[in-house]
């Protein structure tokens, strides 16, 4: 099965499975994982596989026409979210996570239907965020819940949605925390900022950003960095600081970001 | 090289000698150069003749498909897909489009063979091979019908499903037989 995936994979452009066909290799596919450790060796071989399979890249056209039939197929025989379930178990083991993190950044951005769930989504991508996950990983998958809620959620509740991602450092002490703790704050918050600009720069003006939670989110951001600045200057420095609350548009400023040690932008 | 030499020299790899070659190898009799050496001259050979093994399917040039895909069971596989990969686009090329072609679906299971991982597999040479052989899966899918290829993977795979051991059917090598 694992050598049939891989070929599927390869031949993505060229051969597409009957559809048929592709129904039993998921019942397959779901059969043989559910409840599979991916930790043997054989069956970390599979879920990357499977991983690589679902998470075949689509077209640059438009993320959703160019969906390719596979990710389609999984949405037709209703079986997003169990992948999703299968990518979300995979991210914990380290030479499957990568695999795991575009699978799920795929299906977050594609499926309709893990769009009917938000919260469920919302509060996964917490519990990730806060798991010993590779930074890399994590930024890869809270571009694909940015670009999600940019796109399927009213512009006036996107603050809601995303304050999940900032959660996760409401217990981080800015005075007191390491670089490496601040960096991989910032490499977050840029992703998030970068991700909503370029995805929907003309919902930033909506009233729950330049009030209330959205505010609240960017006001704490744009302190944080202005001491992460100032605590870390010999490790990286920003060039361009945060200069004026109340609108998202500052969010800016992290793409600014010019970092000599770490290199951030490096990292994409 | 001029025809007539080039001629002599098909008929000569044409014979068994490649075959037979191999299994002095794997008797320790010759060393792996001697084998190399005869394996790529026929590779060289069947490269330039891609086009005419398609359109002249005289017994030299069959012979020459078949050691082209003797050759995919030995070590010297990879040394192949340059063939494998213009052997297809003259599949394309000269024939009349996507049609069946039964050496090209044979280097399919081979190669699907080749890339399947097992235990003792050494992971750079395994990773190496399988992203080698990328190329050839494309140019044999698009020389290919639709339903020749759906076939021989549904019968991979329904195959791989009958089985009762999991390791096996998750990486399982079927018999060649299995499609024949």
């Amino acid at each position: 099965m694992e050598v049939a995936l891989f070929f599927l994979t390869s031949v993505k452009r060229e051969f597409i499975l009957s559809r048929s066909a592709q129904e039993t290799l998921f019942r397959w596919i779901f059969e043989i994982l559910d409840g599979a450790s991916p930790h043997r060796e054989v069956l970390t071989l599979l879920h990357k596989a499977v991983l690589s399979f679902f998470g075949i890249p689509h077209s640059l056209d438009s993320p959703y026409e160019g969906v390719v039939p596979y990710a389609k197929s999984l949405e037709m025989f209703g079986l997003s979210f169990k992948a999703l379930e299968v990518s979300f178990r995979a991210i914990a083991v380290p030479s499957i996570s990568t695999s795991a993190a575009h699978t799920i950044d795929k299906l977050i951005r594609t499926s309709a239907m893990i769009a009917l769930h938000p919260e469920q989504i919302s509060q996964a991508i917490h519990q990730l965020l806060s798991s010993a996950v590779e930074i890399s990983d994590k930024v890869c998958i809270v571009e694909g819940y940015t670009f999600f809620v940019a796109q399927r959620i009213g512009k006036e509740d996107i603050p809601r949605q995303i304050s999940p991602v900032f959660q996760v450092f409401s217990n981080l002490e800015i005075g007191s925390c390491t670089s490496e703790v601040a960096l991989e704050a910032l490499k977050i918050w840029f992703s998030v900022g970068r991700t909503l600009y370029t995805t929907s720069p003309g919902e930033l003006d909506a009233k729950s950003w330049t009030e209330g939670m959205g505010l609240a989110m960017v006001n704490w951001i744009g302190q944080s960095v202005a001491t992460f600045s100032r605590r870390f200057s010999e490790d990286f420095e920003v060039i361009e600081a945060f200069s004026r609350c109340g609108n998202l548009i500052d969010f800016r400023w992290l793409q600014a970001l010019s970092i000599s040690r770490y290199r951030i932008q490096e990292d994409y | 090289m001029s025809k007539s030499a080039e001629h002599e020299l098909k008929k000569i790899v044409a014979s068994n000698v490649v075959q037979e070659t191999h299994h002095l190898y794997l008797d320790g009799r010759i060393g792996p150069e001697s084998f190399s050496a005869i394996a790529l001259l026929a590779i060289r050979l069947a490269e330039t003749e891609a086009e005419k093994l398609i359109e002249d399917r005289n017994p030299i040039n069959s012979k020459l498909l078949e050691i082209m895909l003797f050759l995919l069971g030995t070590d010297l596989s990879p040394r192949t897909f340059t063939f494998w990969v213009s052997f297809a686009e003259a599949r394309v090329d000269v024939g009349d489009g996507r049609r069946e072609e039964p050496s090209l679906l044979q280097a399919l299971v081979l190669l699907l063979e080749n890339a399947t991982w097992q235990e003792d597999v050494d992971q750079d040479e395994w990773m190496g091979y399988r992203t080698d052989v990328v190329e050839v899966f494309e140019a044999i899918c698009e020389a290919t019908e639709f339903e020749t290829v759906n076939f021989v993977i549904t019968s991979w795979l329904d195959h791989a499903a009958r089985l009762e051991n999991s390791t096996k059917k998750l990486v399982v090598q079927i018999p060649r037989s299995g499609w024949r």
